[in-house]
């Protein structure tokens, strides 16, 4: 069989495989991906080749990975719209996703930044890829010594722009103040809190080193997931009932806006070390001042696009040599890229998996639809917490639970006191910055984990 | 689904108790507050909701003061290099191996060596600071070392390397290195470290701008070597005195090959020492790899063909092979210097501004005024039993480091320096060199009396050889003629270099009487000035 | 402007001082820092601060079990009757109507200045996304009017509304023909939108760094705290509120140049965007020896006139036959809902 077939046959494969885990709660594509490289390496190792070992092959798995990439950052958006299981990428569109939801209108939202996410690949495959290996060789060696202190003002804006939400009754004067700060101090602690507990992990951390390609994700799963499942659970209004379209209310205008707002915010994420789609999001929405819903939330289809999709490009950008986001990571331990011919590949490859993640959009739509007409929506996040709570256990033991746990308690603070949850971030934005600026040995010493 | 909304129930309502909401007084939300905002009354049973929030943030610290417990005393595993698997990467792991090469600087200033455990090797990254605090600690790598190291893994598929996690893990053990003769030292050596000794023969220092090598020639009776280290290692050096020609050093030294050249390395600055006669440890030619370090034992003659000690030896001081402190470290700026510290020893870096010889036959201390880096002065008084042991005398313009006892005299301040070794030159460069003025040149036929100083310009010739210095006539414009003399302990080294029959200078000195004839005798410090 | 156009102006003049990018290459990254939070700020003083402790003449806090629009129209025109018999400036609070943990009732006040009422009609309930729960709108149809004794001129065609978290202020400012302007949140730029106050805060900054023996970063502060400050009192001058610009030698807000709404779109992204070609442009300007070279001009064609012709291109194709429609509101109307609305 030619490259050809097998390039756009792994890459299809891989999508549909994709297609199927982004629609499960909970489950983020990292983990499934981490776990094929294990595959690999396990058949890699065996002795005599067996019928599976064709997938060693990196024409094999490397579009196969970038389908499953491609894949689950377009479908991703069924649950997180519909079942409200967020990963943290995916907190801008579960807000306006909720409302849409709440109207009965879950479907559309969902097509809507769908079409968000499509126009994200056009974005990526006719703009980011023909000029990236161009320009961004260029900012990388303006940006290589300055990437710290982008880090801090980035933690400087998160911390500033939040606004109170109390303080709203009663008369001028402390009282009120203390009220409405209640909140702002509550983010304020949920960040250190959570720098704190990133300097751990990062530093010393409890997780097995066997499997320490994964020992931030307990955290991540207590920082973002349980909290929302448990809400969800707790608190939830009923889904009212939900109704499909033939039609979205949107216009090329509107397209053309989600891609120049989400295209910044997914492509800085994508570029910027330790950056997530929802940092990006905020300052993109931020920057991009946009007052129309729709707008919002397709640019957050697009930004979630760009960002996944993009940085695992980056990884194969020629003469740049950047390494960004855990997909492109687990890819580095199994191929290094070396040729434009890898580059194209790729590019083709995302343009494909665009196309079939697409066009599954819809029909899984509706069949979640269907699922949350039958089952309680409650019961659905308390299976999605279940699928959680196992994928720690069976990936990290009972160490990783643990610091799931912590992690939760803190992620619940935002939660319970109506402060940002993107304060959450502060486990990777804190240390991370840190380190980069070098000091991050002396609070590391501080902390006595040195 | 969610039934339609019932008519008198609040919209959002519906699947709430209202109870629970509410306060039980006037009946409106409260939401988590304990008193309504409203009414004032105390909501007691929201106490379960604010317990809730409560207990988040308690979990919270608890379980994070339990995860730094827990972090804080969890060892970080020693993973054997050949034993990281894919599954490892961002692991934490601690390394026990040998560093297979010196620390090498990268274009961006962090650092990097590859470290090996006899099950593989891996790159181990610094950053900058990393690597200042590990020069600052001593523990930079060299080749041979035993190195055990706490590192943050990270695997691709070509190039696998840890990155330091910080330099407080950092633990090194000098390779055992063993002594051996000059001659034996040869490219098949490469990747080994040795004690070398051997006696000055040359040095030459990059010049000023350059980032080249110090290069430093030493030869013994089996042969010569030349030994190159770059300023990080000169800055090490405690003595640089001891690089003059003609001392015999001991350091250690990291063989290497490029190009088919074999190049020897200064491994540390601090491990270069000037070794007295007694001190000098014969080592037979072509004893290659000589099985065990012979101990420096005192008694052991010395080698017959060693040659005698350049100079006289001098009285002991023991103080002299005490590693210096990294250049730097433990100074005390002069403003620091007050009564609470009276009596007791400090050292200070200063620039010498004049120095202020006792008369003849006096027994009153060399005085020198010395300036800081801040600018504030101080006076160092040495006595002449410490001048004896000096190879050169403080001289105006160079930077030293003092080291003795803090001396209050009428609420001033001044340090007693009671041996010479404790007095080290850090750089003979001045920052500006004071130029002679030329302007004030007088004639030699109008200097009449010993006792003044003058500045006079003319051609140096008849060189004749001083004990301690060097004499020249001077001869002016006018044709007529002085004896000039240029003390060694008084004119810089690079300006004495200069000097030469035919060289026309100005010389800054003062008149003495010498033998019946008057002569300028040149003052300390830059007071030649090289007119051509 | 909204809060991070500004932030981002900061930074970018914090990277035109040379030792803002030398302390970033020593792994400092205090300028940047101060510049961005200097340049965000005046608002944060008015949003985060000063409105908890600026002091009402009546407040407004209708009651959530008995909705009643009357309660709150006799109120307002209790404000507005108070400024005419007093002959003086009168600070109008409208207080939320909290239903639920994530519901609010809507409600509105207007000026029928022809029939010298104050008309309050509620609207629907809304969760705390602004969204209105379907079917509420109709279920208070009560509108409450109360009769006002001057007329109140508003500076834009739009009404009082008061939806979630804070409500409004509003400042009645007597007139000479015996009506009231209506100024919408009177509290904010009142006083932290000077140059005075960046340069007041860059003299604390010195002070502060003299205590701690480094009178130079003092220095190095108080000229890019007075610029990073200035930034954004300059660029809100180029929308229609205007601000009181040297405070407290002067009382009153300086009107705007009226260029633009706080709010608008491209301006916004035009000065992040232009803010982050600057800064790239002044990295590159301090390396020693790039690989690249470009001049600013070269720069900007790349990273905005070409990508915004394509954009502009693309757009008037897509949009040809169809009207497009801009929301257009009021600067502190834009700031206010952007604050309720923050993530």
């Amino acid at each position: 069989m030619s490259t050809f077939w097998i390039v756009l046959l792994s890459v299809v494969a891989g999508t549909v495989l994709s297609a199927g885990i982004a629609c499960l709660p909970g489950l983020h594509i990292y983990n499934v991906m981490g776990a094929l490289v294990l595959g690999i390496l396990w058949l890699d190792a065996l002795p005599e080749p067996c019928f599976w070992s064709f997938l060693t092959r990196p024409e094999v798995y490397v579009p196969a990975m970038t389908g499953m990439v491609v894949a689950w950052s377009m479908l991703n958006t069924i649950p997180s719209v519909l079942l409200g299981t967020p990963d943290e990428s995916a907190l801008f569109t579960v807000l306006p996703g909720q409302k849409y939801l709440m109207n009965g209108r879950g479907y559309e939202g969902t097509m809507i930044t769908a079409v968000g996410s499509l126009a994200g690949a056009f974005f990526v495959v006719c703009v980011l890829a023909p000029f990236a290996p161009k320009y961004l060789p260029v900012s990388q060696e303006v940006l290589k010594g300055h990437m710290h202190w982008v880090l801090w003002i980035i933690i400087t804006f998160i911390l500033m722009s939040e606004w109170p939400k109390g303080g709203n009754r009663g008369r001028a004067g402390w009282a009120k103040f203390f009220d409405a700060w209640k909140g702002l101090l509550v983010g304020i602690a949920t960040f250190v809190l959570s720098g704190v507990m990133g300097f751990i992990l990062l530093n010393r951390s409890p997780v097995g080193h066997e499997v320490a390609f994964q020992n931030i994700m307990p955290a991540f799963v207590g920082l973002f997931a349980v909290p929302w499942c448990l809400q969800n659970i707790i608190s939830a209004a009923d889904v009212p009932p939900q109704r499909t379209t033939d039609s979205l209310d949107i216009d090329g205008d509107i397209i053309l806006r989600s891609v120049w707002s989400g295209g910044l915010g997914g492509g800085f994420a994508a570029y910027m070390p330790i950056v997530t789609g929802g940092v990006g999001g905020l300052l993109a929405g931020h920057a991009c001042a946009q007052r129309d819903e729709r707008i919002f939330i397709m640019g957050q289809g697009v930004s979630k696009f760009v960002y996944y999709v993009g940085a695992f490009m980056l990884l194969f950008v020629p003469g740049l040599n950047l390494t960004r986001g855990g997909g492109a990571w687990m890819v580095k331990t199994l191929y290094t890229p070396s040729s434009t011919a890898d580059y194209l590949m790729i590019v083709g490859s995302i343009a494909v998996s665009g196309a079939v993640s697409f066009l599954m959009v819809s029909p899984l739509a509706r069949l979640t639809l269907k699922l949350i007409d039958r089952f309680d929506y409650r019961h659905v996040s308390s299976f999605a917490l279940a699928v959680i709570v196992a994928m720690v256990f069976a990936i990290t033991g009972w160490i990783g639970l643990f610091i799931a746990a912590v992690a939760t308690g803190i992620g619940l603070l935002p939660v319970l006191f109506g402060s940002r949850r993107l304060n959450c971030l502060g486990i990777l934005l804190l240390p991370i910055a840190c380190n980069m600026s070098g000091f991050g040995d002396a609070i590391v010493g501080w902390m006595g984990l040195n | 689904m969610a039934e339609p909304a019932k008519k008198d129930v609040l919209p959002g309502h519906e699947t709430q108790k209202l109870d629970e909401m509410n306060c039980p007084s006037c009946g409106r939300f409260v939401g988590a507050k304990i008193h309504c905002p409203y009414c004032g009354a105390k909501v007691a049973k929201r106490m379960s909701l604010v317990a809730v929030r409560y207990a988040a943030v308690l979990l919270a610290t608890i379980g994070l003061a339990c995860l730094w417990a827990m972090a804080k005393f969890h060892a970080t595993p020693v993973v054997k290099i050949g034993d990281i698997s894919p599954t490892m990467n961002f692991a934490q792991i601690r390394v026990d191996g040998t560093a297979d090469s010196d620390v090498r600087t990268f274009r961006n200033g962090s650092m990097g060596f590859n470290i090996s455990d006899g099950t593989g090797t891996l790159m181990v990254f610094v950053s900058q600071k990393q690597g200042e605090e590990l020069r600052r600690l001593g523990k930079l790598p060299h080749a041979g070392d035993a190195v055990q190291l706490n590192g943050t893994v990270s695997l691709s598929d070509k190039n696998n390397s840890l990155r330091l996690q910080s330099a407080a893990s950092v633990s090194v053990t000098p390779a055992p290195a063993k002594p051996i003769a000059l001659g034996d030292l040869g490219e098949d050596l490469a990747g080994s470290a040795f004690l070398i000794q051997g006696q000055v023969t040359g040095f030459t220092a990059p010049p000023t701008g350059t980032k080249r090598p110090y290069s430093l020639y030493l030869k013994d009776d089996s042969g010569t070597a030349a030994v190159t280290f770059w300023q990080d290692e000169y800055d090490q050096i405690a003595d640089k005195d001891a690089l003059a020609e003609g001392t015999w050093l001991r350091m250690r030294i990291s063989v290497a090959s490029y190009k088919g050249k074999m190049q020897l390395k200064l491994s540390d600055g601090t491990s270069l020492e000037a070794l007295a006669a007694e001190d000098r440890v014969p080592v037979a030619p072509a004893a290659k790899a000589a099985p065990e370090p012979p101990a420096p034992a005192p008694q052991a003659a010395p080698a017959p063909e060693a040659p005698p000690a350049p100079k006289a030896a001098p009285a002991r001081d023991f103080s002299r092979r005490k590693k210096a402190p990294p250049a730097g470290d433990l100074l005390t700026p002069v403003r620091e210097l007050n009564s609470s510290l009276a009596g007791q020893s400090v050292r200070i870096r200063g620039r010498v501004q004049e120095v202020k010889e006792p008369a003849e036959g006096s027994k009153k201390p060399t005085e020198l005024v010395v300036y800081d880096e801040a600018g504030d002065r101080l006076v160092v008084k040495y006595w002449d039993a410490a001048a004896r042991v000096m190879k050169e005398k403080p001289v105006p313009g160079s930077l030293y480091d003092f080291e003795g006892t803090v001396d209050i005299y009428r609420s001033r301040p001044a340090l007693k320096v009671e041996s010479g070794y404790k007095i080290r030159l850090v750089s003979d460069v001045p920052p500006s060199v004071p130029a002679v003025d030329v302007a004030e040149a007088v004639p030699v036929s109008s200097l009449a009396a010993a006792g003044g100083k003058a500045v006079v310009v003319g051609t140096l010739s008849e060189e004749a050889a001083l004990r301690g210095g060097v004499k020249y006539l001077l001869t002016d414009e006018a044709g007529d003629a002085i004896e000039a003399v240029f003390w060694e302990g008084a004119i810089p080294r690079d300006l004495r270099a200069q000097l030469e029959n035919g060289r026309k200078v100005a010389v800054r000195g003062i008149l003495k009487e010498r033998d019946g004839a008057l002569n300028l005798v040149a003052e300390n410090g830059y007071s030649v000035l090289p007119l051509e | 402007m909204k809060g991070f156009s500004h932030f981002m102006s900061g930074v970018a003049v914090a990277s035109f001082c040379p030792w803002s990018i030398e302390a970033a290459l020593n792994g400092n990254p205090v300028f940047f820092v101060l510049g961005g939070a200097c340049g965000i700020l005046p608002d944060t003083l008015d949003f985060k601060f000063y409105r908890f402790f600026y002091r009402h003449d009546v407040y407004v806090e209708p009651d959530p079990i008995a909705l009643d629009p009357q309660a709150i129209a006799d109120e307002v025109a209790r404000a507005v009757n108070m400024g005419v018999d007093e002959r003086r400036y009168i600070r109008l609070k409208l207080s939320s109507i909290r239903l639920g943990a994530d519901y609010w009732q809507q409600y509105t006040v207007d000026f029928d200045n022809e029939n010298m009422e104050v008309v309050v009609r509620f609207g629907p309930v809304t969760n705390t996304g602004q969204v209105p729960v379907p079917g509420t709108a109709e279920k208070n149809t009560k509108v409450g009017r109360a009769k006002i004794k001057a007329k109140v001129i508003q500076t834009y065609d739009s009404s009082l509304k008061v939806d979630i978290f804070d409500g409004p202020t509003a400042g009645l400012a007597p007139r000479e023909d015996g009506n009231f302007d209506l100024e919408f949140l009177p509290w904010h730029r009142e006083w932290s939108h000077a140059l005075t106050i960046g340069f007041f805060l860059g003299l604390l900054w010195l002070l502060g760094c003299t205590l701690f023996g480094n009178w130079l970063m003092g220095v190095q502060g108080l000229i890019l705290m007075t610029g990073c400050y200035g930034i954004h009192v300059i660029e809100d001058q180029l929308g229609h509120m205007g601000s009181n610009l040297f405070y407290p030698f002067t009382k009153h807000r300086v009107p705007g140049l009226h260029w633009m709404h706080s709010g608008d779109g491209l301006p916004n992204f035009l000065a992040v965007w232009i803010s982050c070609i600057f800064i790239f442009w002044n990295l590159h300007r301090s390396m020693e020896a790039p690989q690249y070279h470009f001049g600013l001009l070269q720069l900007f064609w790349v990273a905005l006139i070409a990508p915004g012709l394509i954009f502009w291109g693309l757009r008037w194709l897509l949009t040809r036959k169809q009207g497009t429609d801009q929301l257009e509101a009021d600067d502190a109307a834009d700031e206010w809902n952007d604050m309720k609305s923050g993530n």
